[in-house]
């Protein structure tokens, strides 16, 4: 279980987190939702003390984690995989260090258990055989895909996912969402997903939590998100409505009208 | 500029000043803690010290030529010709081949560790390290330090030396001495505290240049831009701490062993 308490975080003169409270129960997928720069990935980032809170409160599997100090919180790292927006693969190894490395850095596992490792995960996001590939030669899905198997491979009870299909085509996206729910099913984790992405959320969210202006506006099952009454909450997803599920094709009608 | 209209410009020094401080104190620390990276280790001291080497055999060795023809040219006229091996290889043990071997380093692998760290704390590979449990510190700077604190001092005993065969092939050829009075004069002329003087400044200088370069580099905010300012910033900080501390070194040499 995740908890964090009365979360602040400022950046210079702008707050961007002002008292965020959040629950994310065992084995539940918690979908952030939010606009463009309301501290939905700050948020994330916290989680994990990439970035430190300036206040506030955060609780790990019942432990107080808030001023745990670099060497501690190498155990509670352990305990997630995190998939970055840009997927932050290792650039200058392979896709199998890239995979390797947690269980290289962590365990005592011979070379060929962690490469029976790193073929089984490449299997599971459907790229067998890619180990020798360097992170240069992939394509944007492919590098989210093997960031995926890289958070996978040390067997995590918590899986954070950044912005998992910001610029990613339709297609690729959807083999993104469908891997994160497989996860899901197959793994047992929890997870918490950072998006804007409202066909990503609904597919993947068990719960929504919608930050609006540094605080929580929302939180609750995705039915209740739909059903919601709150006029922001209706915007968001007339929004999300016209540009993801009703595109206008820009044909001309459309055109002309914003003209 | 918010940072300096809040601090003043020495308020900005003196704290990167303290976080340097921060980041050689800890980078010292993990020396002596698991895990050891003797791999990442092995493979800088490639990067910094073999790939180096052919840069600093050929500074050294036109130095030292350069060396032998301004000053045997000076001394012939006051009939001070024969002194030319003691001029050169004190030149070289104390004073040109510490500095120049550093410079070199400072501009070669100076800019590469901050390039390399620049980049990847612009596209969130720290970030993942320390996701995956990994102290960047440690992993990143400690051993970088290390390899630098072994392979500078090697490297400047070879440009030493290779300095001083440029002096004696001048002195021979240009100059007309004999080899067996100027390998003699040389040998007599240095001392073992122009030595140990000599391999101090080395080590110095490599914690100047891992450190300076280290902290550029994953401080480094800006995208790629910030990589490119990174970059250059390191080898001018380095190179000017490299003048200021040879000559503080050489003061305290001074007092010290009075020579």
């Amino acid at each position: 279980m995740i908890h964090l308490k009365n979360i602040y975080k400022r950046f210079g003169d702008l707050e961007v987190l002002k008292g965020v409270d959040m629950e994310i129960a065992d084995g539940e997928t918690m979908v952030i939702l939010g606009k463009s720069g309301s501290g939905k990935s700050v948020t994330l980032k916290i989680i994990l003390r990439l970035l430190q809170q300036d206040q506030g409160t955060i609780i790990i599997d019942d432990e107080d984690t808030t001023d745990f100090d670099e060497e501690r919180m190498v155990a509670v790292r352990k305990k997630f995989g995190m998939l970055f927006q840009s997927a932050a693969l290792f650039d200058s190894v392979n896709v199998e260090k890239n995979v390797a490395y947690m269980l290289e850095e962590h365990t005592n596992k011979s070379a060929q258990e962690i490469a029976e490792r790193v073929e089984e995960v490449l299997s599971f996001v459907s790229l067998p055989g890619i180990q020798e590939k360097m992170p240069a030669d992939l394509s944007g899905g492919m590098r989210k895909r093997v960031a995926l198997a890289r958070a996978l491979a040390y067997n995590p009870d918590y899986i954070l996912y950044d912005e998992p299909t910001t610029g990613l085509d339709p297609m690729t996206a959807k083999t993104i969402n469908e891997l994160i729910r497989n996860t899901q099913v197959t793994h047992k984790v929890t997870s918490i997903v950072v998006t804007h992405d409202l066909i990503s959320a609904f597919y993947v969210g068990d719960r929504f939590t919608l930050i609006r202006d540094g605080e929580v506006a929302f939180c609750g099952t995705p039915d209740e998100f739909k059903a919601s009454d709150d006029p922001y909450i209706q915007e968001y997803l007339a929004s999300a409505r016209e540009y993801y599920y009703e595109p206008t094709n820009g044909n001309n009608e459309s055109r002309e009208s914003t003209r | 500029m918010n940072e300096v209209n809040r601090l003043g410009v020495f308020g900005v020094a003196a704290q990167h000043m303290y976080r340097i401080n921060a980041l050689l104190v800890r980078s010292v620390k993990y020396i002596f803690t698991r895990p050891f990276y003797f791999g990442t280790i092995i493979e800088q001291m490639e990067v910094i010290g073999v790939r180096s080497l052919s840069i600093v055999l050929l500074t050294n060795f036109f130095t030292g030529m350069v060396l032998a023809l301004q000053t045997g040219y000076q001394i012939a006229r006051f009939g001070a010709k024969a002194y030319i091996g003691v001029v050169v290889a004190l030149s070289m043990v104390r004073e040109l081949g510490p500095v120049l071997t550093s410079l070199v380093v400072a501009g070669r692998v100076g800019a590469g560790i901050a390039a390399e760290l620049g980049s990847m704390q612009v596209t969130e590979q720290v970030d993942a390290m320390r996701a995956m449990a990994t102290n960047p510190i440690k992993k990143l700077v400690t051993t970088r330090l290390i390899a630098l604190l072994v392979m500078l001092p090697l490297l400047t005993v070879l440009g030493d030396l290779v300095g001083i065969i440029g002096g004696m092939i001048i002195s021979l050829y240009s100059l007309g001495l004999d080899f067996s009075f100027y390998k003699s004069s040389t040998i007599q002329a240095i001392s073992m505290v122009d030595i140990f003087t000599g391999m101090v400044k080395p080590v110095v200088f490599a914690i100047i240049i891992a450190i300076v370069g280290c902290y550029l580099g994953l401080t480094t905010t800006g995208g790629t831009q910030g990589v490119g300012r990174s970059t250059t910033l390191s080898v001018v900080s380095a190179s000017i701490l490299i003048f200021l501390f040879d000559f503080m070194l050489v003061k305290i040499f001074f007092l010290v062993f009075e020579i």
